[in-house]
């Protein structure tokens, strides 16, 4: 199930991808960020060593240890097997909770987006919770999960979980109607969540089973996530699709999932009053 | 039906046309947002003949797009019915009509899928609908475009080549499923005259080939009348039929046709019919919305 297929491989995106190293060492902000960087270590080093170097401590600054301490301490630490134990443990609380807010999330986002009975009884509840910060709950977690280790992946979760559900629900808001009609005039009657089964439309054919619009709705999922991700430059240049000026956590697959439910859902919205 | 391989020809290409009656009985349309009741369709019957090249003219908000939208399934009508050849697309006891690939809208700022290329856009069709494999519907949608001069561009993205590439693209989309009409809601508004002289020689030669029934709004009374076989001209708001001209310049036609003097007589003849409509609209003080 590719997206973009062996006959039409998109020309202007291998250009851009293959050169974008080059583009990045081109440009000024790259440079101005770097420069940024390093003036704030310095910065800092000077701050810790205030006391060493001027003889006045500053402030909160002077207590930190300097960032060339720092640097020889970790040299030490990248030496020992528990350094890298810890990152290991880390990466799978961080992934366990991320990867679960998003099982979780994406279809609850979806069902907010396109059942109306739905978003009426479960986003009440989840605005209240929402507010919640991730580390409000800590105490509650440790009491919820057995061991730590959950706990801990919990917490991760619920700071995924809510931007998650958001932004697959604002995705659905997106949608442009046109994409809905144009999917609906081609062929949107089959599209049925209802369990019914196939009907002929008038040329006679027999409309495929479920299964098969099942499937040409994964596909078309995942086809928008794959272009979404693979020329998000392009299509910011040249598809006004509303990628450029979107919230900064927004993320382009959680649009993509959205509307390919949306749509779908749409028709079969109308597969159902046709009826 | 067999599915004939030339693929852009379809509606009886050797002979009379066959398919895309479009029959409107006393339509009428009330749309009633809170209660307030705006009559945009009031009793309007039209008679469109099987492949027959449709022009709707009228003046701003009387009401083209909302007949569009009864005929496409994206509304409801009020009473009165429409016919596609001999189906009841709605009626007294179907206010909604069923969409579905026998009625494909182009519509106005074009809707490609901005990501999906040209081809896999053409290929969506016969493939979400099941009749062909996605291998196939590639195929066919890459013969389509190649038939349609856009060979080279199967593989781009809607928003690599240009409007006019893509809009002849959405057309062939609409085309692939053999639908019974095409429907247009002033699919080049925005161009530049330029811009649109290809499109309209484009379209043209698509429709010389296929002979599918085109339902064209549009209020560019030039426009009507080069591409047209009959142009219908709406009253303001409520819509009803007020005159139907026959352009009868022959077949296949070029921008030669503008300069003659037969056009320049239907132009003029459709003019005065719209001028007065257009006259009482802007009395009226007419918004459209769509
Ligand atoms: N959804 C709607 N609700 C209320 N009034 C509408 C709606 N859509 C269109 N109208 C009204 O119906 C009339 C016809 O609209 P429309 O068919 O869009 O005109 P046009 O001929 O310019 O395409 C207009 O006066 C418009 O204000
Ligand atoms: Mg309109």
């Amino acid at each position: 199930m590719v997206s973009v297929s062996e006959v039409s491989r998109p020309i202007g995106i291998a250009r851009s991808r293959r050169s974008f190293l080059r583009r990045t060492l081109g440009r000024q902000e790259f440079w101005r960020g770097c420069v940024a960087i390093v003036v704030f270590l310095i910065l800092w080093e000077i701050g810790s060593r205030s006391g060493e170097w001027f003889g006045y401590t500053l402030p909160h600054v002077g207590l930190l240890p300097p960032p060339s301490d720092v640097a020889v301490a970790w040299s030490k630490v990248l030496m020992k097997w528990g350094y890298w134990e810890s990152w290991y443990q880390s990466f799978k609380r961080v992934l366990t909770g991320f990867i679960a807010a998003q099982i979780i999330g994406i279809p609850f986002g979806l069902m907010l987006a396109v059942n109306k009975y739905f978003r009426d009884i479960f986003f009440p509840p989840f605005e209240v919770l929402r507010p919640i910060p991730p580390l409000a709950w800590v105490p509650a977690s440790l009491i919820f999960w057995p061991t730590n280790e959950m706990s801990i992946a919990f917490v991760t979760f619920l700071g995924a979980f809510f931007t998650i559900v958001i932004n697959v629900l604002g995705g659905a808001r997106t949608i442009d109607v046109r994409y809905l009609r144009a999917v609906q005039s081609m062929g949107a009657s089959q599209w049925d969540l209802g369990g019914r089964r196939g009907r002929r439309d008038d040329l006679g054919r027999r409309h495929a089973g479920r299964w098969r619009s099942r499937l040409l709705h994964l596909e078309f999922v995942y086809g928008r996530i794959a272009a979404a991700n693979r020329c998000r430059h392009d299509l910011d240049r040249h598809c006004r699709l509303p990628f450029k000026h979107r919230h900064p956590h927004d993320r382009p697959q959680c649009h993509a999932l959205a509307q390919a439910v949306l749509i779908r859902k749409t028709g079969a919205d109308h597969a159902q009053a046709a009826q | 039906m067999k599915r004939a391989d030339a693929s852009l020809e379809f509606n009886g290409s050797s002979g009379m046309p066959t398919r895309g009656a479009l029959t409107i009985r006393d339509l009428v349309k009330i749309y009633d947002p809170e209660g307030v009741n705006i009559m945009a369709v009031d009793h309007c019957s039209m008679q469109i003949t099987p492949g027959e090249f449709c022009m709707i003219v009228g003046p701003s908000g009387c009401g083209k797009t909302t007949l569009l939208n009864a005929i496409a399934g994206f509304h409801s009508i009020t009473s009165g019915e429409i016919f596609l050849d001999d189906k009841l697309l709605c009626g007294p006891d179907k206010p909604i009509a069923a969409q579905g690939a026998d009625r494909i809208v182009v519509f106005q700022n074009g809707a490609l899928f901005p990501w999906k290329t040209l081809a896999e856009n053409v290929a969506y069709g016969p493939m979400v609908q099941g009749v062909l494999s996605k291998r196939n519907a590639l195929a066919k949608a890459h013969e389509m475009l190649a038939e349609a001069g856009l060979g080279e561009f199967g593989g781009k993205y809607p928003g690599e080549v240009s409007s006019g590439m893509a809009r002849r693209a959405e057309i062939v989309r609409a085309l692939i499923n053999r639908p019974k009409v095409l429907l247009l809601d002033e699919p080049y508004r925005a161009m530049d005259g330029l811009t649109k002289s290809i499109m309209h020689e484009a379209l043209l030669e698509i429709y010389d080939r296929t002979k599918v029934t085109i339902f064209f709004i549009t209020h560019d009374l030039e426009e009507a009348i080069f591409l047209g076989d009959r142009v219908y001209v709406l009253t303001t708001r409520p819509c009803r039929l007020k005159k139907v001209v026959n352009v009868d310049i022959p077949r296949p036609r070029n921008y030669e046709v503008l300069s003659s003097e037969p056009f320049r007589l239907l132009v003029e003849e459709t003019r005065d019919a719209v001028h007065e409509e257009a006259i009482k609209a802007f009395q009226l003080g007419e918004r459209e919305l769509a």
